[in-house]
């Protein structure tokens, strides 16, 4: 098991990661999800060791990998957001190469890197040169290349992202077979629904902190209690926004153009409730109506809402 | 095991042309100087072949002009090693990976190193014509190329040191070829002023303040150890002569030869900058 314990990183004064807790059973499929700037990367490189907590633990089974890099780098398997290829180098070389930096013996190198550019399917590129590959296959082949090691578990930042729709499927393919070998995987994204299918856990990260984990569908089920409720007032949109806020049941207030978004913790008799208040508080309301809570919306109102430019 | 990277780039830098340029135009300038002196010598005597000192003193010739390019070459290799990594977003892949940041900069080194060598085997074929002639032995030359490959180290691990710490490769250039001017020219200025004020004023401790200051002063010196091994190796005396030990001294008598000193001063210095290179890049430091 994977455990991060009050994992905190500061970059001079600002606070990436913010007494980070959460606990990931083993073959789990973990969907790290968050807004840009979330603070998932920063967490991820830290379990790959690249980047020093400022405080905090990550264990696994008991073991502090922190203070054991050389546990961590037998353990972890690690595919950044972004990274390159060398020039001039061919595929089944740029295995060999990596091979080579874990020690794996040269006899028994052949047969896995064979197995690995078979699972994602790469086999027929292995004589080609690696800066000649499309991205999505760039990308299958820095995966192939975090499991050289047979790593217990995977750390893959966004391996979706810049991908066409057929990339993805590629890769989603790929990552759904993995998880069937049992390893356990982690992969962040900021996109919500582009997960939810293929993982069998998500953890909802903002500003640093773990806002919600759970399966799939207990995420659906814990934020369906909040209701998303959408007011459009006739001018008067300050007076909404002070009376909103002051209610305690109303919470991650968003401000459109011409409406107001709010979760809305509560049973029917309270919507009701609200809408009095305000028609009391003399703002006229054109339009109040309660949305569906699809998971995109869901992600936005824990999330905050801003997350529509990322 | 070899290491990865030397593997690595020895592969992927074959396939470039760049190699083979840099190859032959370092072939092609120590050829022209070798032809130029060839010419300039025999002028004077028709068929006459060589006097057996020209030939030693083409020898010294073309092997300091090695060493000057090799000097160039190093910190050119070195300097965008590790940035270079850093702004393909490779250096990430490699540190995770089991091997140390220790051999990651040694793996580097390695790799200019064998560049080096390559090119100095490459140029071999011109000191056939002092075999040739005679005067000069294989030995001499493959003395000579451990000294230029062991100075090469200290040049380059410094291009490794920097290149760990400044993005940009001009940089790390920049500074290499700073430190290798003040270690060639710098010290031999120091060294001449120093001499000057003090050891010919007080001639009486000549012996007890030179010997330090000579060794204090030329211990990383690549001019120094250079034109001390000819000496040794030829029975010259261009060592006493440039730092003028031969002219004022009593015929002072080095109890070790600078080129000894001067090697082991380039092997610690150059691991004491992989170390410093290993632990900029090393994330569990920071
Ligand atoms: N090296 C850094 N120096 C300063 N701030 C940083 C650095 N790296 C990331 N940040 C900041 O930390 C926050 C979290 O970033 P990151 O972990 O990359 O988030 P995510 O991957 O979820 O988009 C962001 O606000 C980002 O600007
Ligand atoms: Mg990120």
């Amino acid at each position: 098991m994977l455990e991060v314990n009050n994992l905190v990183k500061t970059y001079g004064r600002f606070t990436a990661v913010n007494d980070l807790s959460f606990k990931i059973e083993k073959g789990t499929i973990f969907g790290f999800v968050g807004p840009n700037g979330a603070g998932k990367t920063t967490t991820m490189k830290i379990m790959a060791g690249l980047m020093r907590a400022t405080r905090g633990s990550i264990t696994i089974d008991g073991d502090d990998i922190t203070k054991n890099p050389s546990l961590l780098k037998d353990k972890i398997g690690y595919m950044p957001d972004f990274f390159g290829v060398y020039d001039n180098l061919k595929v089944s070389e740029y295995m060999d190469f990596y091979a080579g930096a874990y020690y794996i013996p040269v006899s028994e190198r052949a047969e896995l890197i064979d197995n690995l550019l078979e699972i994602v399917n790469l086999t027929e590129k292995k004589e080609f040169y690696v800066d000649s590959l499309s991205r999505g296959m760039k990308q299958r082949l820095c995966l192939a290349r975090s499991l050289i090691h047979d790593p217990e578990i995977l750390i893959l930042d966004e391996p979706a992202s810049g991908l066409d729709p057929r990339a993805r499927v590629e890769m989603k393919d790929v990552l759904k077979q993995l998880g069937s070998m049992g390893k356990t995987i982690i992969i962040s994204s900021h996109i919500l629904p582009e997960l939810a299918e293929m993982c069998t856990e998500i953890g909802i990260i903002d500003h640093g902190v773990m806002q919600a984990q759970g399966t799939v569908l207990q995420i659906m089920r814990m934020l369906s209690k909040k209701r998303i409720i959408s007011i459009k007032p006739l001018g008067k949109m300050e007076a909404l926004l002070s009376l909103l806020k002051e209610l305690p049941n109303v919470s991650n207030i968003i401000e459109n153009e011409d409406n107001i978004e709010i979760s809305f913790d509560g049973e029917d008799n309270d919507v009701a409730d609200l809408l009095t208040k305000i028609i009391k508080a003399d703002i006229p309301v054109v339009a109040f109506k309660e949305k569906d809570g699809d998971l995109e919306e869901i992600f936005m109102q824990i999330t905050g809402g801003d997350n529509k430019n990322a | 095991m070899l290491n990865p990277i030397l593997r690595r780039e020895v592969q992927t830098s074959l396939r470039s042309w760049k190699i083979f340029g840099v190859i032959a135009a370092y072939v092609g300038v120590i050829t022209f100087f070798a032809v130029l002196y060839i010419k300039a010598t025999m002028s004077g005597s028709l068929y006459s072949g060589f006097d057996p000192k020209d030939i030693v003193y083409l020898y010294a010739l073309l092997s300091g002009l090695q060493l000057g390019l090799i000097l160039m070459t190093a910190p050119a290799l070195t300097a965008g090693s590790i940035s270079g990594e850093r702004e393909r977003q490779t250096l990430d892949l490699l540190i995770v990976t089991r091997m140390s940041p220790f051999s990651i900069v040694f793996g580097k080194l390695l790799s200019s190193i064998g560049l080096i060598l390559l090119m100095i085997i490459a140029a071999m074929p011109v000191y056939a014509v002092l075999f040739y002639f005679g005067g000069v032995s294989l030995f001499y030359l493959l003395g000579m190329t451990v000294f230029m490959l062991v100075t090469a180290c200290m040049v380059g691990s410094m291009g490794i040191f920097f290149s760990a710490i400044y993005k940009k490769t001009m940089v790390s250039m920049v500074l290499v070829y700073l430190i290798i001017g003040v270690l060639v020219v710098g010290t031999l200025v120091g060294y001449l002023s120093y001499s000057t004020i003090y050891i010919q004023a007080y001639k009486q401790i000549y012996d007890y303040i030179s010997l330090p200051a000579l060794y204090g002063f030329f211990f990383l010196n690549p001019g120094a150890g250079f034109f001390s091994v000819i000496d040794a190796q030829l029975g010259t005396n261009f060592f006493d002569e440039i730092t003028m030990t031969y002219w004022i001294g009593n015929g002072l008598k080095m109890p070790v030869e600078m080129w000894i000193v001067n090697m082991i001063g380039d092997i610690l210095v150059s691991g004491l900058f992989l170390k410093l290179a290993s632990l900029k890049i090393n994330p569990g430091k920071k």
